[in-house]
């Protein structure tokens, strides 16, 4: 095994600049994004009261329902940061399959060869991690810049404590040596190649009932939770139950998009009437998980706009309304725009990432494809075709959760006619962030169609 | 086997013996990779005519540049000097969507490993290229099941590639090739990844369906035994043809592939 390892760095030699980077960005995105959020939600407790008093008026009366927002924040983003990172080991993987069957032909067993797939993914996430916290320092004090309303953070109030930065990079190593292992067992490492789980793909329809189930519970605590939960620990239990059902809800949808990803891709694979569906929702039905992923950052960036549009239709915004009122509705509007810029980036980084991973994963057969008559607008079309299908999957789906989380806490607050245009705006930015991660990966998809080698 | 064009083919022609008048025609064909000293010329002065229906075998070693020849006469690369000329027209003077349009409707490929799409089922594989060039899928559908049928498909059609054995999906990329009705049809060691027996039955497909259809068969192999399907051999050294052999009328057969 040591042997093996000493000769692991030749054996996975980098083999080109963008296959290596793509992971490496997104170990570093998910990192940064990570100790930002938790720093924040840090900088907010911070302002808690040491000595547990009460506050009725000023600053310190909001300080407590913030917190909790931010909260709420974390359960949302941090989830998709850590789900970003695990994509990149899977990305990182895939981009050395051919290097892991070399090692088997000289002599590694298929063990030693996922312990040194693991490790490789580890490097790049702790070169990543490094990244990201270098990332996050560097971004911090530009937020300190942000109004909340309150007396503003200072860049030592948003960092956070020195002992949490080797704790996050270490966890986000951990995590993607995780999630390489776990990758590695649909896979066979033979010394000819390695060959995936070839068997024909099946979504089961557990993923729709476990949905539907969160949709259930969460339908039915909040209708008697409040009475039962109410009275303890000040209402704290319920909120603190409320807010883990709120984050089961929000990711179970990624539990049941692969699923609606692969039946819809089914039904259109087998009338599609053009060759670019065809070929694009056969490529969805036969690898839903990673089409989904492709826009789970957006799915999420959506429900944030949903929570966003109908939050903002119950905050006051009546200049005549008490100081804290406008306190509070500041605070909102800049963190409901913060959270939400940063789902965009967490959206636009996933999104470009896998999908620049999908046309480099698809490069010989993109060649083939050109070279048996497919334009290369043809194979434009294609791609396009594979990702509007989960876009459009996801567009319902995190406008049903949206709407049923927030119409179930809040009531019917997004009545208001102009939340539903400051939502439809958000799809629409949603969807230019998919045409514009589509595009940059085009001019790879006419580098590798046409190249001569 | 009878390779007669199935009954949704209405247009296919019958066994087409050799026509004076070449499909392809090469003239000077030199192609060079890299530049000054690191300059390597895999094609050194390459002239060549291809008959209508006719079937050529181009062999070498590794590295004679015999792949770079059917790259250059199917027109996916450039040559650095020398004309490619398809009925006539030379390619070189087309874009790179003329040309692409060209080897849609005129030509067909199958290669070593087949180059199937993975996700897609055979059939769909086989019509991909047809929906290319405005086809309706019905319509599409029809030709590739009949083509299926005949190369001894039937009931895979809905399998996918790694559903199918070797053999099985290299008659799929056969099928594929030659559902369009092409001219020519180019084949880079068309067999090298099967065993002996597979290979042999698939050879003699791709030959008698050549010359069903009226088709040219270009084929790029190493093995002189594969190359004795076709009518003429060209043996290249060093990016040049080094010599060329006519098979006598029926003196052609695949009873021995590889």
């Amino acid at each position: 095994m040591n042997a093996l390892l000493a000769s692991a760095p030749l054996l996975l030699r980098r083999r080109g600049a963008l296959a290596d980077v793509l992971p490496v960005i997104a170990f570093a995105a998910a990192t940064a994004i990570t100790g930002t959020v938790l720093g924040g939600a840090a900088a907010f407790v911070g302002r808690l009261p040491s000595d547990g008093e009460v506050a009725f008026e000023g600053e310190a009366s909001l300080i407590p329902f913030l917190v909790s927002c931010a909260m709420v924040a974390s359960v949302l983003l941090i989830p998709s940061a850590v789900g970003l990172g695990g994509s990149a080991a899977r990305l990182s993987l895939a981009r050395r399959e051919q290097d892991l069957a070399s090692i088997r032909l000289v002599g590694g067993t298929a063990g030693q060869v996922g312990a040194v797939a693991v490790l490789d993914v580890a490097a790049q996430a702790l070169l990543g991690g490094l990244l990201g916290v270098v990332l996050h320092l560097v971004v911090t004090p530009p937020l300190t810049a942000l109004d909340f309303g309150i007396a503003p953070f200072t860049t030592a109030d948003l960092l956070m404590p020195w002992w949490a930065y080797p704790l996050l990079v270490i966890s986000m190593v951990l995590l993607a040596a995780g999630s390489a292992a776990v990758s590695l067992t649909g896979v066979v490492l033979s010394p000819l190649g390695v060959a995936r789980d070839s068997r024909t793909v099946r979504m089961s329809v557990v993923r729709l009932v476990i949905w539907a189930v969160l949709i259930l519970g969460f339908l039915v605590f909040m209708q008697v939770g409040g009475a039962i939960f109410g009275g303890v620990a000040d209402g704290m239990l319920f909120f603190g139950i409320m807010i883990v059902f709120i984050g089961a809800v929000v990711a179970g949808v990624n539990v049941v998009g692969p699923f609606l990803v692969w039946g819809v891709a089914l039904l259109a694979a087998r009338t599609a009437p053009t060759p670019a569906l065809m070929v694009g929702a056969r490529r969805l039905a036969a690898d839903p998980k990673s089409g989904w992923r492709a826009v789970s950052g957006i799915t999420f960036a959506l429900v944030i706009a949903g929570f966003l549009t109908a939050l903002a239709t119950i905050v006051p915004a009546d200049g005549a309304r008490a100081v804290e009122d406008r306190m509070m509705a500041t605070a909102m509007s800049t963190g409901g725009l913060l959270t939400l810029g940063i789902a965009a980036v967490l959206a636009a980084v996933s999104t470009g990432v896998t999908q620049t991973a999908r046309v480099i994963d698809q490069a010989p057969v993109l060649r083939a494809q050109h070279i048996a008559g497919a334009e290369v607008g043809q194979l434009h079309r294609a791609r396009i075709a594979e990702i509007t299908l989960p876009v459009l999957l996801s567009s319902v789906l995190a406008t049903f959760t949206a709407l049923l989380v927030v119409l179930s806490v809040l009531g019917s607050g997004a009545a208001d006619p102009s939340a539903a245009v400051r939502y439809l705006v958000s799809v629409a930015g949603a969807y230019a962030l998919v045409i514009l991660a589509v595009l940059v990966a085009s001019p790879l998809v006419r580098r590798y169609a046409m190249r001569t080698a | 086997m009878n390779f007669a064009p199935p009954a949704s083919h209405p247009s296919a022609a019958p066994s087409a013996p050799a026509h004076p008048t070449p499909i392809l025609s090469a003239r000077g064909l030199v192609r060079t990779y890299g530049s000054d000293q690191t300059a390597t010329r895999a094609l050194d002065g390459v002239d060549l005519d291809i008959a209508r229906a006719d079937s050529l075998a181009v062999m070498g070693p590794s590295g004679c540049g015999k792949t770079t020849l059917l790259h250059v006469l199917a027109g996916i690369l450039a040559p650095t000097s020398g004309t490619v000329r398809l009925d006539g027209e030379a390619l070189a003077e087309l874009g790179d969507r003329r040309r692409t349009l060209l080897r849609r409707s005129e030509f067909g490929f199958v290669f070593q490993d087949g180059q199937l799409l993975p996700e897609l089922t055979a059939v769909e594989n086989v019509i991909l290229p047809r929906m290319l060039g405005g086809t309706s899928r019905r319509a599409a559908t029809a030709e590739a099941t009949a083509w299926l049928d005949r190369l001894g498909l039937a009931g895979m059609h809905h399998r996918r590639p790694t559903q199918l054995s070797g053999g099985q999906a290299q008659r799929v990329a056969v099928a594929r090739a030659l559902a369009g009705r092409p001219s020519v049809v180019f084949a880079d060691e068309p067999t090298g990844a099967l065993d002996q027996e597979t290979g042999q039955s698939v050879l003699a497909t791709l030959v008698d369906a050549c010359a069903e259809t009226g088709a040219s068969l270009v084929m790029v192999t190493h093995d002189a035994k594969v190359a004795a399907a076709c009518r003429r051999t060209v043996a290249m050294r060093d990016g040049r043809i080094a010599r060329e052999y006519v098979r006598p009328e029926g003196a052609q057969g695949t009873g021995d592939a590889r």
